[in-house]
């Protein structure tokens, strides 16, 4: 019989996955896997699911919300050859029908870490941790001592890199009147769930109003802006939670903020160059994007001049970056805007989006599995 | 380890290996084939191996791979000669022309011989082979007989999960 060559069963698995399989789109690694045992197996392979995080390129996930506000469904976009890429010959963009998949569930996502979207539920005080690509999910239990009204409930979800351990925050808003005092008090109420555990644990409470529902996760810690109310005493504060400390900490925005107060109001958080950013576009004429270094130290990474580009939002606040890996920024403005920048060829781009309604932010594909929580019920989609 | 006091042991290892090694495989150019002995020889050494009793093992080649890999090399050497850069409309021809198996085996040699080029070429090719591809249509395409339905099952119902696994969850 003629030779015909090797089969790819028969080629060594290290490097069938070091060479080939590692760096493929997440999608055709997702049809790969159900190709046959083999390929199965060694996608469930824990030394494949770090690889392919290590070489993973960002992604954008675009929330489709229906008419009450509620995520409906959810894309994931890689970020590595366009920057949103939708194109018909080259569609790796993965969608994903939560309305299919929890009928009746009035949904939100919370945050993302290492693939696993954490999602809370708004009636049933739940909390959902899933990995869309497994596709797994398991539920959390409720808080024990949470706010009754859902509204008054914020969380967070994060990844320690140190602990390697993933936790859930729960924060609750207790606000009590006394009529004989005529004074009022307010604190929030910090509750933290580790993954595996089964069990809320509550690490006490602090005093500060959080701008915004979503926090923005750094290397192991989470921040927030604090409210402008609170600005009045303390100018220059926003307030980081530590997953491995379990602490809180003020953190001083770039010393521009403190003087300015109205430029305050348009700034935003975000994630750059694996460091925490501030992103101002409170002026008409520019933009700019200080990254917090390593060390403590803000440094003004980034300055756009707006006046020499066409459709650029003006001042609205900029909600996510990301930077892809020809060195272009893409941004999502508040008022359904996404757009990249590119700094070598000075012009920006819009994108289209289906669906009227929807939120953008970042998030990394993942082969992790949630049954490396020992003790958690993990179902499957 | 005593790399001083074995220099004869070295020297008849590569007398043998110069007299073992095909006609045709020494067209690989001497730079690649020394290469090859120097980086096994490393290997041998940094695993606590003897000088006198070095074997070296090449891989297990087919002619018509080993034409294949002499071709690359050939033509990459010529063009690296001549102005210093490879031609990618080249590569992609070389590599676009051949078939399924030939693939695998090119990939398998390049990674074998530590041709750094002829791997990544190979490995690119094999990829861009799978993208947007159904399940259905890999297995046509790599000539893949295993059914996941049907054999290695552990349960019917994991056969069941695995069928509807991906095309289920995306759209």
């Amino acid at each position: 019989m003629d030779y015909h060559g090797s089969s790819i069963l028969d080629l060594p698995l290290n490097i069938v996955v070091d060479d080939i399989l590692s760096s493929l789109p997440t999608k055709t690694i997702i049809h790969w896997r159900c190709v046959c045992w083999t390929f199965r197996n060694i996608i469930s392979d824990k030394y494949f699911a770090n690889l392919h995080l290590l070489r993973s390129p960002g992604c954008l996930v675009i929330h489709h919300f229906d008419v009450d506000g509620y995520l409906s469904a959810y894309t994931v976009n890689e970020l590595k050859d366009k920057p949103y890429p939708n194109s018909p010959q080259h569609n790796q963009s993965m969608k994903f029908d939560l309305k299919e998949n929890f009928p009746r569930a009035k949904l939100h996502l919370v945050c993302s870490a290492n693939g696993f979207l954490c999602l809370r539920e708004s009636d049933a005080h739940a909390v959902c941790i899933c990995n869309p690509v497994m596709p797994e999910y398991l539920i959390l239990p409720p808080p024990e001592h949470t706010h009754w009204n859902i509204w008054k409930v914020d969380y967070a979800f994060g990844y320690c890199p140190v602990t390697g351990q993933y936790k859930v925050v729960c924060l609750s808003r207790i606000e009590t009147h006394d009529p004989a005092t005529r004074s009022s008090s307010y604190k929030l109420e910090v509750e933290v769930y580790t993954l595996g555990t089964r069990t809320w644990r509550n690490t006490g409470h602090f005093t500060h109003r959080l701008r915004g529902r979503s926090g923005v996760l750094v290397n192991g810690k989470i921040y927030w802006l604090v409210n402008a109310e609170e600005l009045c005493e303390c100018p220059d504060s926003k307030w980081s939670f530590d997953f491995e400390t379990e602490l809180t900490e003020h953190v001083s925005l770039p010393p521009k903020f403190s003087e300015d107060v109205f430029s305050y109001i348009s700034i935003s958080l975000g994630f750059l160059r694996c460091c925490l950013c501030v992103c101002d576009n409170s002026s008409y004429s520019d933009l700019a994007i200080w990254v917090f270094n390593e060390g403590g130290v803000w440094t003004r990474d980034v300055f756009i001049c707006k006046t020499s580009l066409r459709n650029w939002p003006f001042v609205d606040v900029i909600k996510h970056m990301a930077v892809l890996e020809d060195g272009d920024i893409v941004m999502f403005c508040a008022w359904e805007n996404l757009f990249s920048y590119n700094f070598n060829k000075i012009s920006s781009n819009h994108f289209n989006i289906s669906g009227r309604y929807f939120d953008v932010s970042a998030h990394v594909t993942s082969f992790f599995s949630l049954r490396e929580f020992e003790g958690e019920n993990v179902e499957i989609f | 380890m005593e790399k001083q006091q074995t220099p004869f042991g070295f020297h008849k290892l590569i007398f043998i290996l110069l007299i073992l090694l095909s006609v045709s495989m020494s067209a690989l150019g001497r730079d690649i084939l020394s290469d090859i002995i120097e980086l096994k020889i490393e290997s041998h050494i940094a695993s606590g191996g003897n000088f006198d009793s070095v074997t070296v093992e090449l891989p297990n080649l087919t002619g018509k791979t080993l034409a294949k890999v002499i071709e690359y090399c050939k033509k990459h050497e010529e063009s690296s000669e001549k102005t210093g850069e490879l031609s990618e409309k080249w590569d992609g021809e070389f590599i676009g022309g051949v078939e399924v198996g030939m693939l695998m085996d090119l990939f398998l040699a390049g990674y074998e011989l530590k041709i750094k080029g002829l791997n990544d070429l190979a490995a690119s090719r094999i990829g861009g082979m799978m993208l947007g591809k159904t399940p259905e249509e890999i297995r046509v395409i790599f000539d893949i007989k295993e059914d996941p339905l049907c054999k290695k099952s552990k349960s019917p119902k994991e056969g069941e999960r695995f069928a509807r696994d991906n095309p289920w969850a995306f759209q």
